[in-house]
């Protein structure tokens, strides 16, 4: 009859679904302590006269009936496994001198128990990078400064973690508590970079430079929920702690199977280096990275001849009387690779420009200079609207820029001084569209520009 | 379960799934009469075991594949089940039917099977079995052929007859999810 068998199609109803996939291999497998029960059923006649069906045994078994029989039965060990990856897709931007500089880490508990894991930040020695087919999320180069007093806080998701902002949330004790089966906790660690603006060239204060870290998440016994993960099976190695608590450290079983649950390592090798981390172990760590981008401020100033008294707009000349324009502009070259471009902000302060001596500065409004006569066409001096201050860039996010010509000014002796942060009524942020922007702020790819116009005397 | 007959046709309707076998009579449906029975002394022991494999180096440098009993096993391990028939009886045991099922939490490993006969596969919980290459999984209207890990039930029916004082062994190999 066998023979004549054809396809068959097994239709999949939900019930039948959850059957085909209670067979499905999951991260963390089978719950340690599970004990697995296995019995085979024979059929058969003898002088053509079936027979009562025969249940199996481990050692043998020839009662009939459906209760013969015993189960053939294995108890499932604990295994240890774990993961630590950076949730981070490149080096955290920060600036030279920043505190609470966060990096972000997902735990998984790979193993089949809950367990608690404790961890630690190494801040990696100068030479250490990121390298993709060791293991670490994205590619970077080597470390050339290290950052200090790293901190952390954990949570079930990323969402709920505390901000770096809120740096009190951080200590260097916390652990992952009872993290179950195929669960994730969430990391933040914060850092310091070295205190205060550092000389440039030195390590830590540069464009492009890099530091890496390490977490270390080691696993640790757990409350253990003796009732529930461990039912049926003996205790035997499991020490358990308490909810709250960080468990004690994790023995792996040596030699034979005991009467207990065994403990296995089946760890990979981590990413860490002064605390070692080789595979099984109960151990596993990733790398994260800090990389300083801060503003770079370049300063370009120009000269156009307006005009002269006997050329006028044509061709002019500087002769005394003419009508020179400059342009200072400001530029924070440094392009953050970050839409987050806050990090690579400069906060512009003042400039000044000491006018030359055969200098006069035109005190009437820029505006209303004529190139037709070369002569203010409108008199009356003034020292509050000498310069025009215009401004734009490639910030990330764009941001759109309009004339500011109320920007705070000041003309003491032959010194024009400019304040681009006062408080008032600042020059700077030229923002009229895009995120909350600080005081005096240029971020990476803007630029400002001011023009002023002086009379050759 | 509602069991209609329909031509040469069994259907078998459970809530939402349909299964059917072509000229076909299940072996559930045989055993649930034997299973009928009170429990007496039978000719034929069945003895099943679990056993893990390991390897180990013999002082010659040569590599020896050994089994133990299967006490507990890790996550990821294989497992070695052998049923072992031995007829103790003095006539011949014949259309000898041995049905064993995947264990829970374990998962069939691939061409690992052995035995005398040819062994057919489940994939429903043993109402039917056939050849694995026969057998379809359904999924919401989306068909693809059955794997190892849908086997659910393996059976074994050996042609020639079990002589008494004879031992037939067949078995599986499944992997601890």
């Amino acid at each position: 009859m066998l023979n004549t068998f054809t396809k068959s199609i097994v239709g999949a109803s939900l019930a039948t679904l959850g059957l085909l996939s209670a067979t499905h291999v999951i991260a963390a497998g089978t719950a340690a302590g599970t004990t697995v029960n296995n019995k085979a059923t024979l059929n058969f006649s003898v002088g053509g006269v079936a027979q009562p069906v025969v249940n199996s045994s481990p050692t043998g078994n020839s009662a009939t009936g459906v209760a013969g029989g015993a189960n053939t039965a294995f108890i499932v060990d604990r295994k240890v496994d774990l993961q630590v990856v950076t949730t981070d897709s490149a080096a955290n931007i920060t600036v030279p001198g920043a505190a609470n500089v966060a990096s972000t880490f997902r735990v998984t508990n790979l193993g089949n128990a809950t367990q608690d894991f404790s961890l630690q930040v190494e801040s990696m020695a100068i030479g250490a990078s990121m390298v993709i087919a060791s293991g670490d999320l994205y590619a970077n180069a080597a470390s050339t400064f290290q950052v200090s007093n790293c901190r952390w806080a954990t949570a079930a998701s990323a969402g709920a973690l505390p901000l770096a902002s809120a740096p009190a949330s951080f200590n260097s004790s916390a652990f992952v508590d009872e993290l179950a089966p195929d669960g994730v906790a969430f990391v933040r660690v914060i850092c310091d970079l070295p205190s205060g603006p550092p000389p440039t060239g030195s390590p830590g204060g540069n464009n492009g430079d890099i530091a890496t870290i390490a977490l270390v998440a080691t696993a640790a016994e757990s409350a253990c929920a003796a009732t529930t993960l461990f039912a049926g099976s003996p205790l035997v190695n499991i020490s358990c702690a308490t909810v709250g608590a960080l468990g004690g450290t994790l023995t792996q079983t040596a030699g034979a199977n005991t009467v207990g649950v065994d403990t296995v390592f089946g760890d990979a090798l981590g990413r860490s280096a002064l605390v070692t981390d080789a595979a099984r172990d109960a151990r596993h760590s990733a790398r994260d990275a800090y990389k300083i981008v801060s503003a770079q401020p370049k300063v370009t100033k120009t000269q156009t001849v307006f005009c002269d008294p006997l050329n006028f707009g044509t061709n002019p000349k500087a002769i005394p009387g003419a009508i020179v324009r400059y342009s200072i502009r400001v530029e924070n070259a440094i392009v953050s690779p970050q839409t987050a471009a806050d990090v690579a902000n400069g906060l512009l302060t003042t400039f000044s420009d000491l006018l030359d001596a055969n200098l006069l500065l035109v005190t009437d409004a820029y505006t209303s200079v004529s190139a037709t006569t070369c002569a203010p066409a409108t008199g009356g001096a003034t020292t509050t609207a000498l310069i025009n201050v215009t401004g734009g860039g490639t910030a990330l996010p764009a941001r759109t820029f309009t004339a500011n010509p109320t920007g705070v000014t000041a003309l003491v002796g032959s010194t024009l001084s400019v304040t681009y942060n006062a408080v008032a009524t600042p020059i700077l942020p030229l923002v009229t569209t895009g995120a909350t922007a600080a005081v005096g702020e240029l971020r990476g790819g803007e630029f400002v520009q001011i023009d002023f116009y002086v009379k050759v005397k | 379960m509602n069991i209609q007959r329909v031509s040469t046709r069994w259907i078998l309707q459970s809530s939402c799934a349909v299964l059917l076998l072509t000229g076909f009579a299940t072996s559930a449906i045989s055993q649930s009469s034997a299973t009928a029975s009170s429990a007496t002394a039978s000719s034929v022991t069945v003895a099943h075991l679990a056993e893990v494999e390991t390897t180990v180096t013999l002082p010659d440098g040569k590599k020896e594949t050994r089994r133990q009993a299967a006490a507990k096993v890790e996550p990821g391990k294989t497992v070695v089940y052998t049923t072992r028939l031995h007829n103790k009886g003095k006539e011949a045991a014949s259309q000898l039917s041995l049905v064993a099922p995947i264990p829970p939490h374990t998962t069939l490993v691939e061409n690992a099977l052995f035995g005398e006969a040819a062994a057919m596969f489940s994939i429903d919980q043993g109402k039917s079995f056939a050849p694995l290459a026969q057998l379809v999984v359904d999924r919401d209207g989306r068909q693809r052929a059955a794997r190892s890990a849908d086997v659910t039930h393996l059976r074994w029916q050996p042609e020639k007859p079990l002589a008494p004082g004879a031992v037939l062994e067949m078995g599986f190999k499944v992997q601890v999810n």
